[in-house]
């Protein structure tokens, strides 16, 4: 059954987001991708590198969050460098392992996206 | 509304473009923006909506993952508007085309606007850093 124009306003209305927009990361295995948004404003997505693409503020231009793509394979090398405490993982250190052989342009946007993460202490923990 | 996904939309097949299958958002999904409080994401179903069933302009194979296989799909379209919440529209941004990533089982991954390609030339809705093979229009059309 296909959403209508009308069925898909009266579901969006009846499901509302919340008031009050938090931080969020979320790992989808389907698309071996890493979504992270640090604020909630209106975006659009520039694509950084083969890895890497940018959400920019349409009023300010600033990261607003990312989507990494290819995450599996440097989840599964973390360990091999990174002490991870508590189960989790500082989102600033997933940043930071797509520094090699980057270009000037992936390598500031790459340590602005790490200093936002790090201001926010954000966590990428695995699911329970 | 369909148990599969939270909500559901008709698209163009991708392999087949004269038919449609039907592609959505899973409730896991749709209840992470909602409970995050991304109302521009909520809000922008609407535009994922009038790209998929009525606005695909352009269609790609292929997400250029590296590594992976590229059946996945990224759906191109250029609605006049752009909502910046449920109450709240405004112009679309200059300059750029809306993407729907969509993955090889029909479930939409993101959505998003994108500036247009620089370097496309005369051709219209070529959105930038979209690598994949063109399926609509095809070729010959374009």
């Amino acid at each position: 059954m296909a959403t209508t124009e009308a069925e898909l306003i009266q579901f969006l209305r009846s499901n509302p987001p919340a008031t009050k927009f938090v931080p969020y990361c979320h790992l989808s295995k389907e698309a071996d991708a890493l979504t992270v948004y640090f604020e909630g404003d209106p975006d659009y997505s520039k694509r950084l590198s083969d890895h890497i693409t940018l959400y920019l503020s349409l009023e300010t231009n600033e990261p607003v969050g990312c989507r990494i793509k290819g995450i599996s394979g440097i989840l599964e090398d973390l360990p091999n460098f990174v002490r991870v405490d508590h189960g989790g993982v500082r989102l600033s250190i997933i940043f930071f392992a797509f520094r090699g052989g980057a270009d000037d342009d992936v390598l500031n946007a790459i340590k602005s996206l790490s200093r936002v993460a790090d201001q926010r202490e954000m966590v990428l923990e695995p699911a329970l | 509304m369909t148990t599969r996904w939270a909500i559901a939309f008709e698209a163009m097949d991708p392999k087949d473009t004269a038919h449609k299958w039907q592609v959505g958002i899973s409730g896991d999904a749709y209840q992470r923006i909602r409970h995050s409080g991304h109302e521009k994401q909520v809000a922008r179903l609407r535009l994922v909506r009038e790209v998929l069933v009525s606005g695909t302009l352009r269609l790609y194979e292929g997400w250029s993952r590296p590594g992976k296989d590229e059946r996945c799909y990224v759906y191109v379209g250029c609605p006049s508007r752009d909502y910046k919440s449920l109450t709240i529209d405004a112009p679309a941004p200059k300059g750029m085309v809306f993407l729907v990533f969509v993955l090889n089982d029909g479930t939409i991954d993101d959505w998003n606007w994108r500036p247009l390609s620089p370097s496309a030339g005369a051709e219209k809705n070529v959105p930038d850093g979209v690598t994949g093979s063109l399926i609509w229009p095809p070729p010959k059309q374009n």
